[in-house]
């Protein structure tokens, strides 16, 4: 059979069984195990067992269930809350002070968790109300927590960054480290779009009338403490290479565990959930790990890496047309497909074309990620909307949410753009942290 | 056939449960390891080959336990329009693809793991620990798996045939 036949077979049935709506981890192991019979017969199929086992057996991929459950635990136990009464207590006369500072706590919990839904969730249950009530346009509202909640897909620690390391085989503690700069970047253009947004129309973001004294804001400043502990434990670890990544997510958890009790909300219930949720969401990524594994390794043994590759790079086309081309595909998959389905599915061909066209895979990776950051909040298929919509109060429509993601979405764009234009935004923490380890 | 339902259904829950608690000697296991190195100074050899093995079960496991709740991620943009009838007949294609992906994991996964029973295989670190254990979970998780998705077959059938949901 020709690679041609190979690639159209492959990809033509993995999309087909995806849209008749079977899981993602079967259409990718039953796709392989079939190309893998015509290909090479029964003999051929070790090869999926070989590769299952694999990632049963990979440390680096352990970090999932440990950033997973550091999510689940935080957002089961109302560190948020706490949070956002201390943003409450600071953010008085300042317009747009309290979205200002949901992206604030946005970043917090993107430091300390590996998925967008536990900022977006939370911040959809306490600050969207409390906005709304003190008169904050719903364009604003809405967008400051769907926007500024998928940072937690970008500022390490980070599920995405995990399985796109390991796919685009780069190091994952660079790819974390390079998602620092721009989530940073990205958290100052939100505050900056919210900021001038509420200056140019000030009925947009009201600023509000309660007012603390100065003893009230300073012990509020109490709730921070503990965040930036976890914070530093986690990330500290990695970057001054006291800990890989997995032994990282361990400390996190721990820290967390702690900072729970001290919270006085260490419960029996709190425990059992997130052991159940943990095992549930683990265990869901893994199956489509196994199945994707399967898949790129029956790909590349038909000879497809270098097939794709040369058919690229045979375009003649200047390397930043492929490289913005690349975005381009990635990006309008992401309107429509899960960001999981879309890593795993495209970066094994992206990041073999990116590496011969001279760029650098980590930075690359970081715009992958955010890329798949506005996969999240472009409708019509975008996470972010789903999980604002299933918490906001009555009365906010999924149109009003869609209509209140596209300046957040510019903001993407622009900070995607600077990271493209200046790398270093991106690389100069990974390289230092290298220089730091000789 | 209810009753054997129920049974399946049982297994798969009750695995789940009880092995979705390995989560917490493998976080155990890591810290430990860290505060062996740099508070006592005494790296293990074990921790990593332990949290592998813990890891490995854990994953498998846990197939089964999502099959049951039928959680597994799926693009439902044109599913969500069909009625229930048209659902389960896709649901019945699907199983033929899980089938060919996770059978292939329980027969060539039981000669995988034979051969390195035969072997008393080991792992490749200087403490060499048993690995065929972990290869043996290979079958036996995807048996696992299987039965739950017989399970959700069988209840497919029923609908695709009576166009009503199935009674528990």
């Amino acid at each position: 059979m020709s690679i041609e036949l190979v690639t159209v077979l492959m990809f033509g049935g993995l999309i087909v069984c995806l849209l008749l709506g079977i899981p993602l981890a079967w259409c990718l192991g039953g796709v392989s195990v079939i190309v893998c019979l015509l290909l090479w017969g029964p003999n051929g199929l070790m090869l999926i067992v070989y590769n299952t086992f694999g990632c049963m057996w990979s440390i680096v991929l352990v970090a999932i269930p440990l950033f997973m459950s550091m999510g689940i635990l935080l957002q089961r136990a109302g560190i948020a809350e706490a949070l956002f009464e201390t943003i409450h207590r600071w953010s008085g006369r300042l317009r747009g002070g309290i979205a200002m500072g949901v992206v604030v706590i946005c970043v917090l919990f993107a430091a300390m968790t590996g998925v967008s839904a536990a900022a977006t969730l939370t911040m959809g249950l306490i600050a969207l109300p409390a906005m709304l009530k003190r008169g904050y346009g719903k364009s604003i509202a809405l967008g400051s927590i769907a926007g500024p909640g998928t940072l937690g897909i970008l500022i390490p620690p980070s599920i995405i960054s995990i399985l796109l390391a390991i796919v685009g085989n780069v190091s994952v503690g660079k790819l974390f480290m390079a998602g620092i700069g721009p989530g940073i970047l990205l958290s100052g253009l939100f505050i900056a779009y919210i900021g001038i947004r509420g200056w140019i129309n000030p009925q947009l973001c009201p600023s509000h009338p309660e007012k603390f004294t100065v003893k009230e804001k300073i012990v509020s400043l109490k709730t921070v403490i503990l965040p930036f502990a976890i914070i530093l434990a986690v990330l500290g670890s990695i970057f001054f290479g006291i800990a890989t990544p997995t032994e990282a997510g361990s400390l996190g958890v721990a820290a967390v565990l702690i900072t729970v009790a001290i919270h006085r909300r260490f419960t029996k219930k709190l425990i059992q959930e997130t052991t159940y949720e943990t095992f549930r969401i683990t265990g869901l990524t893994m199956w489509i790990f196994y199945g994707a594994m399967c898949f790129s390794a029956v790909y590349a043994r038909a000879g497809g890496a270098v097939f794709m590759s040369d058919l690229i790079l045979g375009l003649g086309m200047n390397r930043w047309m492929i490289l913005i081309t690349m975005m381009g595909i990635s990006f309008l998959l992401g309107m429509f497909v899960d960001p999981f389905a879309i890593i795993f599915i495209l970066a094994p061909i992206c990041f073999p074309i990116v590496k011969k066209l001279g760029f650098d895979p980590v930075w690359f990776g970081i715009l992958f990620v955010i890329n798949m950051q506005m996969g999240y909040v472009t409708p019509p298929f975008g996470y972010q909307l789903f999980y604002l919509k299933s918490v906001a109060p009555e009365g906010i429509t999924t149109g009003d949410i869609y209509k209140s993601i596209f300046p957040f979405l510019g903001v993407l764009i622009i900070g995607m753009a600077l990271i493209m234009i200046f790398p270093q935004i991106a690389l100069w923490l990974p390289e230092l942290m290298m220089k730091l380890a000789d | 056939m209810k009753r054997f339902l129920k049974i399946i259904d049982g297994i798969s829950d009750w695995s789940g449960r009880i092995f979705s608690y390995l989560l917490w000697p493998g976080v155990a296991v890591l810290v430990y390891e860290v505060i062996a190195r740099y508070v006592f100074n005494a790296p293990t050899i074990w921790a990593h080959g332990m949290t592998q093995r813990i890891f490995a079960v854990y994953y498998f496991i846990c197939g089964a336990y999502i099959s049951l709740s039928r959680s597994h991620i799926t693009m439902d943009i044109i599913y969500e329009r069909f009625g229930p009838r048209t659902k389960a007949i896709l649901d019945i294609i699907g199983f033929l693809f899980f089938f060919a992906f996770v059978g292939v994991l329980l027969w060539y996964g039981s000669r995988y793991a034979w051969v390195s029973i035969m072997n008393l295989e080991p792992d490749n670190t200087p403490f060499r620990a048993p690995l065929y254990p972990i290869k043996l979970i290979i079958p036996l998780g995807a048996l696992l798996i299987i039965l739950q998705e017989l399970a959700n077959l069988f209840r497919n059938i029923h609908v695709a045939i009576t166009g009503k949901p199935y009674e528990h």
